[in-house]
């Protein structure tokens, strides 16, 4: 690893769940910027910042663990940028930590999801609560979206663990799945499999990606 | 605030959110007026005008007054929220319209209106000025086509004419004033708001019409209000208030970068041009005040581009001072700057090679019309020598691509001047094979804009009538049978668009019926090429009973009372008069700054901003007259 590699390790929630990749991608670079981070940048005719998100979070989701990764151009004070930063952020982004990277982020290989559902009633969420707790350990075959197109995958093999109960009526359920860069499943496709046994679309869904963990289910760090 | 399974399910969720970096939230309990500014087209446009984010921090300066920024839903989540019943809301609270005091417009193209009407309807106000109640907001507009703001006069209760960073607090502090001592009303607010500078109260003037349906005569309700509303104009450029801080997209808009306002006004004389009348006079900000702005702003909101805005960039007096000053710093950042309005006179090797080494891309140039004699009837000073010169020094500096802006439909066109524009392009061409150190790694490519001829409200043009579709299409054959060089691309504006963009520029109050039928048939998005249809917008002309020639391929005449007579922009009719007369002539006249043509624009506020170098007394002598 280069020595300037730094990880920023930050919240992303509330209304910033809408906000695409590529769209934070700019906003991060605007921030930076602002807070003056001596961000480096790519040689080359059209020379970028350099800085990458370990894994990307799609719209919709929150998260109290998204990593962005910078180099920069000198040594950083870890915790004074922290406040440089932080004292530039619009509501919905915060960060929790800065220090100096030393694995790569393609060490990432599972994440963890806490999602809250409700199907619109409470013995619907039972039934759902029910679904969950054996759902997963029996192929379960849907339709995913890949580069290629579409194709029919089993995704049981992806979920390492999912854990469900009915907190005042509603389903929480905890997920830990594939988060590489070459095994990613998206939990949302966990819950399209179980709207389809429950015969309906859930009505309100919330999803929290919690931490994520090295091959040996260690929170990467 | 819209539910998040609804913002799910549309297209773009960041244009409804709110909560950008930078915006600004009150305490409602604290606040004594709330203004609701907004623009009627999508959030990515909306988001990108520099008037709006000025008047945004001239409103919110004020901390008794909250301004919020609201934008015209997509047809996406104007669907659900129509379904679900939820209306339209400002961004920062999240409040509904009818909440606020105030509903501001801002009308920046003719095409938006039908959106106006549409943001109305999803906001639960009356559309008419009239229907409105005591609890309704102040719905008041302002902007480039509130010079002629007849069209529209029936939906707006009140237009602020001119620039807006004084006069708009101004009204708002009337409205709390008389709140506060318990004289409001809707009737007696506006009376009050008509007596104010720069302010036109539509309901408050009778409009009379002769028997061929030109305007006989406004006639003013009140004796104490004006008979012509003057524009309000800003005296002084260094000391108006400026954003330090922009409200940050998260999604990306159209102008994602800082937009420096280097000055107001403009020196040319164009004939058809709106904006260089109706900015008038000139005014120039301090290369230290911009340079200042620039760092705050850059501080502020990280954005990598400095984009120096005004309406002819090369006509700063100060350019060489105020780029070294941003170069100082810029270069460092990775900042680049981009200067949009190049004229070819002023583009040299020595400019370009300051903006080059941050900024690529091609290069765009508007010679406006395709023959001397006609850039001459036009007023465009430039020339083809100036032209290919400027070109060259692109081509040597590497580039390979030029754009060039042109217009049909010009008054005394012909079809030699339309010849003319593919004439040009081929000699810019050879200009580029003529250039010894070009780049030839890649051929040249021309691309020809043609767009059609308005006339507008406030030119020497205001009285020509507008081409008829069936010789605009025959123009546009005519000039794409002369085009055989592929290295030459020739688009050309749509005549349909235009023709309506003409009817509603120089129309009168009787369009509104029209505006409202549009809007009932469902018109909206008219700027958008896949919602604009001209066949339906000629369907509700008849259904109202208007003639759209009478509006745009009329020529009107020279002692017609105008729509827009009502209002003063400092630049006299007689001035524009003149000015046509010297058209048909074939004759140029002067810039400003080399001699001053009296024309009526000094008188605002008596200040003498403008042609400071070449007064001479005789004619400062004229223009006090």
């Amino acid at each position: 690893m280069h020595e300037n590699e730094y990880r920023i390790v930050f919240e992303k929630t509330g209304r910033l769940k809408f906000i695409s990749h590529l769209d934070l991608l700019r906003t991060m670079q605007r921030i930076l910027a602002r807070a003056e981070t001596p961000v480096d940048y790519s040689q080359g005719f059209n020379p970028h910042p350099l800085m990458v998100f370990a894994l990307p979070l799609s719209v919709g989701m929150e998260s109290v663990c998204e990593l962005l990764d910078i180099r920069t151009t000198r040594a950083i004070d870890c915790e004074k940028e922290k406040d440089a930063i932080n004292g530039t952020l619009p509501e919905g982004l915060h960060v929790k930590e800065i220090y100096q990277a030393t694995r790569k982020p393609s060490e990432v290989k599972y994440a963890e999801y806490i999602i809250a559902l409700d199907y619109g009633s409470e013995s619907e969420n039972a039934k759902a609560n029910e679904l969950l707790q054996t759902l997963f350990t029996q192929p379960v075959t849907v339709i995913k979206k890949t580069k290629s197109g579409e194709k029919e995958t089993d995704i049981t093999p992806m979920i390492r663990r999912v854990k469900s109960e009915l907190v005042e009526g509603r389903v929480r359920m905890k997920i830990i799945c594939y988060a590489g860069n070459d095994n990613y499943l998206n939990p949302t496709y966990a819950l399209r499999a179980l709207d389809e046994r429950m015969g309906k679309e859930c009505a309100d869904t919330r999803m929290l990606r919690t931490r994520i963990f090295d091959e040996k289910g260690k929170e990467f760090r | 605030m819209i539910p998040d399974n609804i913002l799910m399910k549309v297209a773009k969720p960041g244009r409804y959110t709110g909560g950008e970096y930078g915006q600004v939230v009150k305490d409602k309990a604290k606040v004594k007026a709330r203004f609701a500014f907004c623009f009627p087209d999508t959030y990515e446009i909306g988001m990108s005008n520099l008037g709006v984010r000025i008047l945004y921090t001239a409103l919110n300066a004020h901390e008794d007054i909250w301004c919020e920024r609201v934008y015209a839903p997509w047809t996406d989540m104007e669907a659900i929220m129509r379904e679900k019943g939820l209306p339209l809301y400002a961004l920062e609270s999240g409040d509904e319209l009818k909440a606020f005091d105030f509903v501001a417009f801002t009308l920046q193209y003719e095409l938006c209106y039908t959106n106006v009407l549409n943001m109305l309807d999803l906001a639960g106000i009356p559309l008419l000025s009239k229907d409105r109640s005591e609890s309704d907001p102040i719905v008041i507009g302002g902007g480039p086509c509130a010079y002629n703001a007849e069209p529209i006069a029936d939906f707006f209760d009140v237009f602020s004419i001119g620039e807006g960073e004084e006069a708009l607090p101004e009204i708002t502090r009337l409205y709390i004033d008389m709140k506060e001592k318990g004289t409001y009303s809707r009737s007696a607010f506006l009376h009050e708001a008509a007596k104010l500078e720069g302010f036109y109260v539509p309901s408050l003037y009778d409009v009379t019409y002769n028997e061929d349906g030109t305007i006989e005569a406004f006639h003013p309700l009140y004796d104490d209000i004006p008979k012509t509303i003057r524009k309000r104009i800003i005296e002084d450029m260094d000391k108006a208030v400026y954003p330090q801080k922009i409200a940050m997209p998260f999604i990306e808009t159209v102008h994602d970068r800082i937009m420096l306002e280097v000055y107001r006004g403009c020196i040319h004389g164009c004939r058809f041009c709106q904006a260089g009348m109706v900015y008038r006079p000139l005014r120039e900000k301090s290369p230290q005040v911009l340079n200042d702005q620039a760092k705050c702003l850059y501080q502020n909101t990280g954005y990598s581009e400095i984009s120096l805005t005004s309406l002819s960039i090369s006509d700063y007096s100060q350019l060489d001072e105020l780029t070294d000053s941003l170069l100082s710093w810029t270069d460092e950042k990775k900042i680049s700057l981009s200067l949009p309005s190049l004229r070819a006179n002023s583009f040299t090797k020595e400019l370009m090679d300051k903006i080059s080494t941050v900024r690529t891309g091609g290069i765009t140039f508007a010679p406006e019309a395709g023959t001397q004699r006609l850039r001459d009837v036009i007023n465009k000073d430039i020339d083809e020598e100036t032209l290919l010169k400027a070109c060259k020094v692109a081509f040597s500096a590497g580039k390979n691509s030029v754009k060039l802006y042109f217009m049909q439909g010009h008054p005394t066109e012909t079809d030699e001047d339309i010849e003319g524009i593919a004439e040009l392009a081929e000699q810019v061409v050879s200009a580029f094979y003529a250039t010894p150190d070009r780049n030839k790694a890649r051929p040249v490519q021309v691309t020809l804009s043609v767009a059609c001829f308005i006339p507008k409200p406030f030119t020497p043009f205001q009285w020509e009538a507008q081409d008829r579709m069936e010789e605009s299409a025959r123009k546009q054959d005519l000039l794409s049978g002369k085009i055989r060089n592929r290295k030459i691309r020739y688009h050309y504006h749509s005549a349909e668009v235009s023709r309506i963009e003409g009817v509603f520029a120089r129309g009168n109050r009787k369009l509104s019926a029209a505006l409202l039928e549009a809007h009932k048939q469902g018109l909206k998005f008219d700027a958008w090429e896949e919602f604009f249809s001209y066949d339906k917008w000629l369907a509700v002309f008849e259904d109202v009973g208007l003639d759209p020639a009478f509006y745009a391929n009329r020529a009107y005449g020279e002692d017609e009372v105008l729509p827009w007579d009502i209002i003063d922009i400092g630049v006299s009719k007689s001035f524009l008069l003149a000015e046509r007369h010297k058209a048909y002539e074939g004759k140029v006249s002067p810039r400003c700054n080399e001699q001053c043509l009296a024309c009526g624009a000094h008188k605002l506020k008596g200040g003498r901003y403008c042609c400071t170098k070449t007064n001479t007394a005789s004619s400062l002598k004229k223009q006090d007259d």
